[in-house]
């Protein structure tokens, strides 16, 4: 079922929004070469039991991963994409880092995610954050009441093709409010003008992420991690936004 | 956390490629079984005919059962799209074990129903899979990929 939000609620959902944002500047000021992914997810840790917040991802345990997450962070580092699972291993110089977070405050959720790059960048790993970033821009752009879900795909698959990526659209964004995952499911390609008709109170994660050199993903050991199949790295961008009368809010803004 | 399109979280779940295949699957079987019928493929032995139709009706009707409440809402068509493959699948399944000698225009009424069901539950799904947003034809420039 598809929730709208009232007007009051999405305000008081902003604080949840507001939390992430400050924990994913945070975190993305704290990487660095030589950093280890686990004091990245202790950091981010701390930061909810100081807020009083309530991770969503700790005790997730989906049909698409292996257990509980047992994480409050996805860490994603080079060739993994999706739900990187914090391990032992410290960033070396030139690592893309995708970091991925969710928490609820007061009951209500926000998820947002932000793609970097530790040390001395590769301007291929740029093109590639720069890419998805524009992607989630131009999704946000037509993430209006009376366009349609098909828009946002589109515009996400049209920015990825025009950039020289193909698009793989077996994850995506989704619905969020009370929980992490709601409806409605929010494809990373589609056809601009089809499919539910976007309403003022509906609040949606947008996510598009990319690969290098494919769209064929595979599952880590871990049974969490996410990996492109021929090693090429990836990138991943998220915000949670609000759709509105007017302008999407965008719930999670850094 | 993105969410995959293929797998059954507690929000409603997408159909994955196997189980439109499998759908696709048993209904041709049922298809070819009901043509067969009626051409009189079975008449000398019709408990192979029975088995096949049962088979395809089931894994039609079964696995377009495991859609149910398909995102973005579960809709009229999509509950039309599933009535509608549970008559064919019953229909041809009916019309393939009926005896032909004295009811040959119940037999083929059945199939027709069967059929007309069949169509119309894949109607059903493709407006469906249009509704959710899911492109049903590749778009420009997309590059052909396997198993996909």
């Amino acid at each position: 079922m598809i929730e709208l939000l009232t007007p009051r609620q999405i305000d008081e959902m902003r604080p949840a929004g507001e939390f992430v944002g400050q924990v994913l500047t945070k975190l993305v000021e704290v990487a660095d070469v030589g950093v280890n992914l686990l004091e990245l997810d202790a950091l981010a840790h701390e930061m909810i039991k100081e807020r009083g917040a309530e991770s969503c991802y700790i005790d997730y345990a989906p049909s698409f991963g292996r257990g509980p997450f047992g994480k409050v962070l996805c860490t994603s580092v080079n060739d993994a994409v999706l739900h990187g699972l914090p391990h032992d291993y410290t960033l070396a110089d030139g690592d893309l880092l995708s970091l991925d977070f969710a928490v609820s405050v007061d009951g209500w959720v926000c998820d947002s995610a932000v793609s970097t790059v530790v040390g001395t960048p590769d301007p291929a790993d740029l093109a590639l954050i720069s890419t998805t970033e524009e992607a989630l821009a131009a999704a946000i752009e037509v993430a209006r009441a009376g366009n349609k879900l098909g828009d946002i795909g589109a515009a996400i698959g049209g920015v990825a093709r025009a950039a020289g990526y193909s698009v793989n659209t077996q994850f995506g964004g989704h619905g969020v409010g009370r929980t992490m995952h709601g409806e409605p499911h929010v494809p990373n390609d589609g056809r601009a003008g089809r499919g539910f008709k976007l309403r003022p109170g509906l609040v949606i994660a947008i996510e598009p992420w990319l690969l290098a050199t494919t769209d064929e993903i595979k599952m880590a050991d871990d049974g969490w991690t996410i990996l492109s199949t021929d090693g090429s790295r990836g990138a991943h961008s998220e915000h949670t936004i609000a759709i509105t009368h007017g302008d999407p809010i965008v719930m999670t803004a850094r | 956390m993105p969410v995959p399109t293929t797998s059954r979280p507690p929000a409603e779940p997408r159909p994955s490629r196997w189980q439109v295949n499998a759908t696709i699957a048993g209904a041709v079987v049922a298809l070819l079984v009901l043509v067969a019928d009626l051409g009189g493929a079975f008449d000398d032995n019709r408990t192979v005919g029975v088995v096949l139709a049962i088979g395809g009706a089931a894994v039609a009707a079964g696995t377009v059962y495991s859609f149910w409440g398909a995102p973005p809402v579960r809709t009229v068509r999509m509950h039309a799209a599933l009535l509608a493959v549970m008559v064919g699948g019953f229909s041809i399944t009916a019309a393939a074990t009926a005896e032909g000698a004295d009811g040959v225009f119940a037999v083929r009424t059945m199939a027709y129903v069967g059929v007309a069901a069949l169509v119309i539950a894949a109607v059903g799904l493709l407006a469906q899979a249009r509704a959710a947003g899911l492109p049903t034809t590749p778009a420009p420039g997309t590059p052909r990929r396997k198993n996909r």
